[in-house]
Order: structure tokens, then sequence, then C-alpha cells
């Protein structure tokens, strides 16, 4: 089953994520959207309208393929003209708007060229323009930066978003990629195996992941297996195997004897040379360093926890105050107790 | 007006460059030097090709001697000769025929071919070689199989007079119809692998992103598959047509005395009436239209417009 | 495009029962025991009988064998040598020349017929097998040489050289490394050769001279005169021939 019992909302004028990895369900939901697939139960509504067996030729939802499938055999200009001609438009109407689309990608010169004389940024443009131009109610977009190269990436990570900003249409876009979902989107969905696992904003699936695989797909995430001993109004004391008791938020219900797994970020954990005990609001192990590795803004080291669990943490290299450490070295990793996400095992 | 633009589909086979896979090139790889593997091909090619070709255009240019020998002069009389209404009919009708069966090849071939196309990978080789495999009998005996079933008292005939549908047998043989049907069958391989051959490189997803842009079935039919389809539809339009005009086996059998085309005219000449220079004139006036198809495939072939 | 489908399917299906019900339909009254061929009386191998006593179907069979093995065994040789000349080796004039290659096959055949029956009369060479064995070959090395060459394409050069770097001479490499490797292709080019032999007929047709007619023209005879219904039976073994020919012919290549 590619797509499982999902339900979703959109909102208008918002641009939306669907997250998963591959086989995940999130091209098929997309597809759905845009007609070229067939819920077996369900409805799919546009702005109210239902949309179950309207082709899509009759939808008013545009997509923006993978590999943007420009026509070969027609210029730039042809290509983007193509849906307004469909639509009966006449060519005194087509021509304005055509070249207004084109302004707005940012391609006006190239009106002439064929699809294989172009690069790949620039082909992906073209694919927008030819999108955008019919001013459909949603936009669809297919992993519209897989193809491109990193720091072409980042780049279009920021004009997608001001693009849609501009233009005011809802966006739908479809990526593995999790950096590019939580940069780009108002609210996303993260997918796994047809079934959706938690939709909200960036921020609140980073910080308040509803499971271990959304903790573990976005972002990097650090975790360990516990039992809860006690339950102290809003935090808990977790028993962990082969390290102690380390303090938690507590989840709503949460009661004594309770199996949960603690997750907590690698940018939250602080480390240090120092034993410093806990004062009621930390969390202190001792560690060994496995590993360092410079990564030119940050520092991320590898750590080799008391019960041989490896943990990562990462370091900002701000002006060299931090102390750096080095592998074999032994320090104690800390972190704000209420930072923690405890989640249900 | 939309720009010309060069299609490199189209560009006859040409020799690879030289600086890929050559590397042994030169180097003696075979004893004797460069051109020792080239010359018994070469000369075999000259001496039973060339030169017979070019004997026969010189014979076009003579006149038939009175016991049907030859008489080197030098005369034009062949080719003008060939302007009798009598001949010209021949001539239109031979071109006609062949326009009909190509046209028809295409109108089958076409949707065969997309089917092959969009079928899963493992399917396809199947699909064509069964396309294929009737092409690999005897052309004689395909053509008598339409014999068999054409006939007065043939296959088609019997089955429609016991079905009570007519009741005289319907003159099927020796018509055009017939003749047209022996070259559609003979033939319709030669449409559908390059047709296929061009529909299988069409992206799909350029399909769907004309469907999302609201085109229906037909206009993504011609705006977008046929244009993208057309160097094989001009290929298999050539592989068609060449051979159909100079059809001799078909006509022959399925057309007898009333539907004579190029090809009867010619093995006439030849055979019967030993008139070899008017033979020799009618078959180069028969190889110029070819040359004629194919440098009109190589103009068309050669410039995609979209307006 | 879903929705279309089925039109397709039912289009493409019509056309391939087109390709085969004709044949079909010949071996099935190759059987019929009655002599007015289209009305089923009952199952016969008279014809059959009929067909392997015929004298002069026979002889005429036999020239086509000896032609098709002869001419078939003399384009292989012409076609891959040019083949090689023109993959691994420039000479002058290449670009011409391999235009000229492909015009036996392009130009009409009744054009080849006429040509070279014109041919062998001016030099006084009477019509016999041999005249036909070179006319066949002729029109049946550059389908050889295509053939073989595409195969040679896709064949890596480095490994010859690295054949030779490990110390084969020239002829040496060509014979333990290109040739094993090009032999699917040259088998497959062998059988299309000679298939190509067998079916011919217009050249053929024009060629024939006495003691000297291959079998599709007297096959052609029996056709333009007295048809009998052996001459179904005639055509069933063929059919059954040129289709286990092709089989081989795709299995071989297909390695």
């Amino acid at each position: 089953m590619a797509v499982d019992r999902l339900s979703l909302s959109i909102r208008r004028g918002e641009f939306f994520s669907l997250l998963g990895p591959s086989g995940s369900g999130k091209t098929t939901t997309l597809r759905l959207l845009a007609g070229f697939e067939q819920p077996d139960g369900g409805e799919i509504l546009i702005e109210g309208t239902p949309m179950i067996g309207v082709p899509p030729n009759r939808r008013p939802v545009n997509l923006v393929f993978q590999n943007y499938a420009l026509f070969p055999h027609m210029t730039v200009e042809q290509n983007v003209t193509f849906g307004l001609q469909m639509k009966g438009l006449p060519p005194a109407e087509i021509r304005p708007r055509v070249a207004e689309a084109l302004e707005m990608v940012q391609l006006s010169g190239k009106l002439e060229r064929f699809p294989d004389q172009l690069s790949g940024g620039e082909q992906q443009r073209v694919a927008l323009a030819r999108a955008l131009v019919n001013q459909p109610a949603v936009l669809l977009l297919d992993e519209p930066l897989g193809a491109l190269d990193k720091k072409l990436r980042q780049e279009m990570e920021v004009e997608l978003k001001a693009l849609q900003e501009r233009v005011g249409i809802t966006f739908v876009c479809v990526t593995h990629d999790q950096e590019e979902a939580l940069t780009m989107s108002d609210r996303l969905a993260v997918l796994n195996h047809g079934r959706l696992l938690q939709v909200g904003t960036p921020e609140e699936v980073y910080r308040a992941p509803a499971s271990a695989f959304v903790a573990n797909f976005i972002g990097v995430s650090n975790g360990l297996s516990g039992r809860v001993q006690e339950v102290d109004g809003d935090s808990a004391h977790i028993a962990v195997e082969g390290i102690g008791l380390l303090r938690s938020p507590a989840l709503l219900g949460l009661s004594a004897g309770r199996s949960v797994l603690m997750t907590i970020r690698p940018e939250l954990l602080r480390l240090s040379g120092v034993d410093d005990p806990a004062d009621g609001n930390q969390n202190q192990m001792k560690v060994r360093i496995a590993k360092a590795i410079y990564s030119g803004n940050e520092i991320q080291y590898l750590l080799t926890l008391p019960n041989n669990l490896t943990w990562k943490a990462r370091v900002p290299n701000a002006g060299g105050t931090a102390k750096r450490f080095h592998a074999g070295e032994s320090a104690y990793v800390k972190w704000q107790s209420g930072e923690a996400v405890l989640l249900p095992e | 007006m939309p720009p010309a633009r060069p299609d490199p589909a189209s560009h006859p086979p040409s020799p690879r460059p030289a600086k890929t896979g050559r590397s042994t090139r030169g180097t003696g790889s075979f004893p004797g030097g460069f051109s020792w593997l080239i010359l018994p091909p070469a000369l075999s090619l000259f001496l039973f090709f060339v030169v017979p070709l070019t004997l026969v255009l010189a014979v076009s240019f003579a006149s038939r001697g009175t016991y049907g020998g030859i008489e080197w002069t030098g005369t034009l009389a062949n080719y003008t000769s060939i302007a009798d209404p009598l001949y010209l009919r021949i001539f239109w009708r031979s071109l006609w025929i062949a326009l009909l069966t190509t046209a028809v090849c295409l109108l089958l071939g076409f949707p065969l071919a997309y089917l092959i196309a969009r079928a899963p990978k493992r399917w396809q080789a199947v699909l064509l070689l069964l396309i294929v495999i009737p092409f690999w009998t005897n052309f004689l005996i395909r053509t008598y199989a339409w014999m068999f079933i054409l006939r007065t008292e043939g296959l088609l005939n019997t089955v429609l007079i016991a079905l009570g549908i007519v009741d005289q047998p319907l003159n099927l043989l020796f018509t055009d119809t017939a003749v047209i049907i022996g070259l559609v069958y003979g033939y319709l391989p030669f449409m559908v692998l390059p047709l296929y051959a061009a529909l299988e490189r069409l992206d799909p997803s350029v399909i769907e992103a004309a469907w999302d842009l609201y085109a229906g079935p037909r206009k993504v039919f011609t705006r977008v598959i046929l244009p993208l389809a057309k160097p094989g539809v001009v290929a298999g339009c050539l592989l068609v047509f060449i051979p159909t005009l100079g059809a001799y086996v078909t006509p022959d059998l399925l057309g007898g005395a009333k539907t004579m085309m190029i090809g009867n005219l010619i093995q006439q000449q030849y055979l019967v009436v030993r008139d070899w220079p008017f033979g020799s004139a009618l078959s180069f006036v028969l190889m110029g239209s070819v040359l004629l198809a194919v440098l009109y495939y190589l103009k068309t072939g050669g410039s995609k417009s979209f307006g | 495009m879903r929705r279309n489908r089925s039109w397709l399917v039912a289009a493409s299906v019509a056309d391939l029962l087109f390709l085969y019900a004709p044949i079909a339909i010949l071996i099935v009254f190759s059987f019929n025991a009655s002599k007015l061929s289209a009305h089923w009386q009952g199952f016969s191998l008279q014809w059959y009988a009929k067909l392997f006593s015929d004298e002069a179907l026979l002889s005429s069979t036999l020239n086509s064998l000896i032609v098709a093995t002869v001419s078939t065994l003399l384009a292989t040789v012409l076609g891959v040598l040019t083949a090689l000349a023109l993959e691994r080796r420039s000479f002058r004039g290449q670009a011409a020349f391999e235009s000229l290659l492909l015009m036996p096959i392009v130009i009409p055949e009744i054009m080849m017929g006429v040509a070279m029956l014109s041919f062998f009369v001016m030099i006084g060479l009477p019509l016999s097998l041999l005249t036909m064995i070179i006319a066949h070959t002729i029109f049946n090395f550059p389908v050889v040489a295509l053939i073989v060459r595409a195969r040679l394409r896709k064949l890596d050069p480095r490994l010859e050289e690295a054949a030779r770097d490990l110390g084969a001479t020239p002829w040496h490499a060509f014979r333990r490394i290109t040739l094993p490797l090009l032999m699917p292709g040259v088998i497959g080019a062998v059988l299309m050769a000679f298939t190509l032999s067998l079916d011919d007929f217009l050249i053929s047709f024009f060629l024939a001279g006495v003691g000297s007619t291959t079998l599709p023209v007297k096959v052609y005879g029996m056709l333009k005169t007295a048809v009998t219904p052996e001459v179904n039976a005639l055509s069933a073994v063929l059919v059954v021939i040129s289709m286990v020919m092709v089989g081989v012919a795709t299995w071989i290549q297909r390695k």
C-alpha cells in the first residue's frame, strides 16, 4: 500500500512540505493531488471542490516534475505558453503573462532557447514558470531541489520560499531532504511507509518529534532507553542502565515503570573537562571522546557513553572560547534536563 | 515564427569520429597495412555493382536492335517516350499505391508501436519479435497467402457465401485494393520498428506534463507525441515507400494485368519485350524518384519547425 | 492516458492478428484433403507427399541451398573485412565508401536484377549458378558488414590492446580476443545472409538460367500457372523453417 489512511489539511497560501524517505508515499500523495493517481477510497478536496474522478487536465493544480519534463521540441517561451494555450486564451493575453512569468524566475533573456541548451537550474525555473503562469490554486513540486548541487540548493531554498510568498499561491512540496523542508515550509508532514507520522511547523516537529522515527529523520538525535522511576510534577527521573538516574520533562500521563526513550539534540550538549555534578536542572555523564571531526563552523564529537552507546555532540567554533577535546580524552557531557524530549517506547 | 532547429536524430549514420575507439588504427593490427582489408570488398563492389549500374545508365541512351539486341546510338528517345500517357499512368498508379500503402502502414503501425513502447520492458523484446517473425517468411509465400484468401474460390469468399452475406463471390483479387493489402502486409514491420525506436525514447513524464497543463488526449497527441515521434515517422514512411514504389511480386501476383506498376513494366521490357534501353531508362527514372524521396527525408528530417 | 489503453490494445491485437492470420490459414489448409482449396474436406497429408516427390522442386531447392551456402560464405568474408576496415582503420574516401556500401540495400531490388543481368550478358558470362552466387554475394555482404560492424562497435578496442600488451601478436589478438567476442554477431549475420539468399526472388528471377532456377523462382512459376494445394504444403514447410531460423538467430544474437 503506497498510502495508508492519510488525512491531511493544507491551508491556503502556505508552503507545505511532505517529508519522508523513499517509499514513504509522499510522491504518491502528490500524484493523488495532481490527478495522476486515483485513491481507492476517501476524498480529495481542493478549495472545497471534490476532485475524485477529475482528470489532471481539469484540476486547478499544476505540477513541477522532478526531472522538469520540459517539452524538448519547444522553446522556453513555447513551453511556458502551453498551459494557457490549452485553456484557450487568446494570444494577445498569453504573451504578456508568459513574459511576466519568465521575468519572475529571471529567465527573460532565454525565451528562444531550447531545454537542452539550458543548465539544470535554468530548466527548473522554466518548469516553475510554466506551472505558475497558469495561476493554479495549488502548485505541486516533486523534489524540486534534488538535482541541484549543494550550494545552488541552499540558494534556491531561499529563492523558492521568497517566490511563494510573493505569488501567494499554496505550494505543496515533496522532499526527502529534511533541511529543505525545515527551511522552506510553513508547515510540514512527516511520512513513512505510507503513514502520516506528524504534522506541524518546522519548529514543532524538530523540538517535539512525535516518535523515534521522526526524531531521527529530522536532524540528528541522541537517545537513551530507560525506565521511569518516579514522576515529580512536570519532570521525571529516568533510570538508564549503566548510567544512573537522569532528569527529563514528563510526558502527559507518564507513570512509573514505563519504558521510554529520552532524546536530545547534538547541539544542545555541552562538553566540559570539569566534573560539575547536577544542579536540579542539569544532567551530566562521563564520556570518552571517540572522534573529533572539524567541520569548519563547528566541531562534531562522537562520544562513547558509560554504557558503550555512541552519541553525537556539536560544538560551534565561535572564537575558540570553548575547549577543544581530542580523541581518547575523557570529558563530561551536560545538558539542560528540560531540553530533552521523552518518547514512549 | 519559431526558429527551425537541427535534429541530430535524423542525420544518416555517419562514421564515428576519429578520436574514439580507434586506438588500434594504423598500428598494424593486421599484417599488410591499412588498405589491404578493404581491397576485396571495395573491388567486388566496384566490379559487380558500380560497373553494372553504370552499364544500365549507358544502355538507357541506346536503342533497341531489331532482334532485341542493343544498338549504341546516343539517344534520349527512351526517356522522352516515358512521357507517353500509357506509361505516365503506370507511374502515377505506382506513386499512388506506394503513398496509400505508406499511409495505411502508418495508421496501423502507430498504435502498435506506441503500445510496445509503453509496455513493460520485458515484454517489449517479445512483442517486437512477434512483429518481425512473419516478416522472415518468404515474401512469395506471404503474398500467396493473400491470393489464397482473396481468390474467387478463396477463403474469404467461401466464408462470406457460407454465412450468406453475399450470393456471388466477390471479385477481390486482381484489384488495386488487393495489391495494397499485400503491400501493407509485407511492409508493416518496416513502419513499426522505426516508430517504436522513436517512441521508446519519449520521456513519459513529458506526456504527463502536457496533461497537467490542461491538454486533452487529442492535443497531447498532436502537440507532444507526434512532433517528438517525427523522426521515426519519417524513417518508417521512407522504409515503406521506397521498396513499395519499385514493387514487382505483389502487383504481379495480386494485381494481375490490370494493376501494373513500374516494377512490372520494367520486367516486361527486359524479359518479354526485350527492349533493354527502354527498360534501363525506366529503371533510372525509378531510381531518380527514390533518390528524390531520400533527399526529401534528409531535408525534412534535418529541420524541425513547430508552428 | 490510461483510459485510452484499451483502444490501443484492441488496435494492436487486430494488427497482430492481421500479421499472423494469413500464414496460419495457409498452414491449416495445407492439410486440407480437398483440391478445391477453400472448402475443408478432411485432413490429409497428400500434398506433402506430392511435394517431396516433385523432382523439379527438389532440384531447385538444391540450387537454392548451393547458392545460399556459397554466397553466404563469400559475403561473410567480405562483410567481416569491411566491418574491420571501417571500424578499426581510417582510409581516404571512407565516407564515400560507407555510402556506397548502403546502396545495394537501399536501391529497389529490381534495379539490382536489371543491372546484374545487363552486366553478365554484356560480358558474355552465361547465366548459371555462378552468376547467381555473385549477385547474391553482392547484395548480402553490405548487410553482413552492417551487422558485424554494429557488434564491433560495442567491443572495447582496449581488449585487443590489453592482449597485445601481454605479448600477443596482432593476429593472435584478433583470433583469441576479437573474433570470439564477435562470433555471435557474425553468426547472426551469417544466418541473416543465408535467409536473405534463400528467400530472394526478384534478383534470382532476372538471373535464372537453364538449370539454375532457385526455389523462390520455381515457386513463383507454380503460383503463376496452376495453383495446387501442393503450394500450401510448401508454404507451411518454408514458414516453419524460417521461424526456426529466426528463432535460432535471435537466440544467438542475445548472447
